[in-house]
């Protein structure tokens, strides 16, 4: 049961329609990864945290810099120099002391992995590098966790939902290793915290099963005429290496 | 007949424009279209497109009236086709 403050606290959010105690219960009861914690994982695991996510894993490496700030809104220029991670915990941990907070001040690797994603039930990957990407795809394909890949560029961005076994997965959709991406891209912190809210928003859908998430679609979303639209994405490819892992 | 062609993400940055229309006598066929565009556009559009040994990147997701393609032999572009091309992105 939801204790009384819970009930306070939740209240608005527990009058949208399909989401009540119930899925508030699981929602508390459940555990997120995101990684990394920039200007789309912090606004995500922000709006989580205010959601009333039971616990938050977080992933990041390295000092926060000066260039870091039009975006990364967990963390603010007195923290300069100090771990990303670690800032954006203690802000998440001042704006909803009820939720856990596990962190790694460590991005994502083939190494790390099976620890970082071990707990998790749903993993936000919002890493700026595809070799994350596909480590965090495969990790839940393996495991069997929901999984919602969030990404920007410019005035662009897209949400993707996975669920292992059912809808097609980040390698199916990209089944080689995208040489192009370039890691310094165009960002404005608004557009990055616009595509974690759609993120976000399609990740409670999965997880607390209520409303209709986007499954089997690529949501895309452009900043600069304003629309949203939904691209019908093929079945999973029968020859994805990753989909192919599932036990 | 004419045809739409939405440029997207880092595509859109190496053409310098978003949106751009082609006509044609027929309906062609999607590998044609591409390999018009290709050699119509900059070497690094081009090169987003096709891979070094002139196969069309598997990376490169194309949509045609909101669905995804990969058929690029037997896929017919008709009068009206609104195709766009988006290049993987990862901002996060």
């Amino acid at each position: 049961m939801l204790t009384e403050s819970e009930k306070l606290t939740y209240s608005w959010q527990l009058d949208v329609p399909g989401f009540g105690e119930p899925e508030q219960l699981t929602l508390r009861n459940s555990t997120a990864l995101v990684t990394r914690v920039g200007g789309l994982g912090g606004p995500a695991a922000l709006s989580l945290a205010a959601a009333g996510i039971g616990k938050l894993i977080l992933a990041h490496a390295g000092n926060l810099r000066e260039d870091d700030l039009n975006r990364q809104i967990l963390m603010s220029r007195d923290h300069l120099g100090e771990s990303r991670v670690n800032c954006a915990a203690q802000t998440l941990k001042r704006f909803n002391s009820s939720i856990e907070v596990e962190v790694y001040d460590e991005n994502v690797t083939q190494d790390n992995i099976d620890k970082i994603a071990a707990n998790a039930d749903i993993i936000f990957s919002c890493a700026p590098l595809f070799e994350e990407r596909f480590l965090l795809n495969d990790a839940a394909i393996r495991g069997n966790k929901k999984l919602v890949d969030c990404a920007m560029y410019s005035m662009e961005g897209q949400v993707m939902l996975i669920l292992p076994g059912m809808t097609p997965c980040l390698q199916c959709i990209y089944p080689d290793e995208p040489t192009q991406w370039k890691r310094k891209f165009p960002v404005i912190g608004a557009m990055s915290g616009l595509v974690a809210q759609v993120g976000v928003i399609e990740g409670l859908k999965l997880l607390c099963d209520f409303d209709k998430p986007s499954l089997g679609t690529l949501i895309r979303i452009d900043a600069s005429s304003m629309g949203i639209e939904k691209i019908k994405l093929l079945p999973r490819r029968e020859d994805c290496c990753a989909c192919n892992k599932r036990q | 007949m004419k045809v739409t062609i939405n440029y997207k993400g880092q595509i859109a940055t190496e053409a310098g424009q978003a949106i751009e229309e082609l006509s044609f006598d027929e309906p062609v066929a999607l590998i044609d279209l591409l390999q018009t565009l290709s050699s119509k556009a900059a070497d690094a559009v081009g090169d987003f497109i096709f891979d070094d040994e002139g196969a069309p990147r598997r990376t490169l997701l194309i949509v045609i009236n909101e669905e995804q393609v990969i058929d690029f032999q037997n896929t017919l572009i008709k009068e009206d086709c609104v195709i766009s091309l988006l290049p993987p992105i990862a901002g996060g």
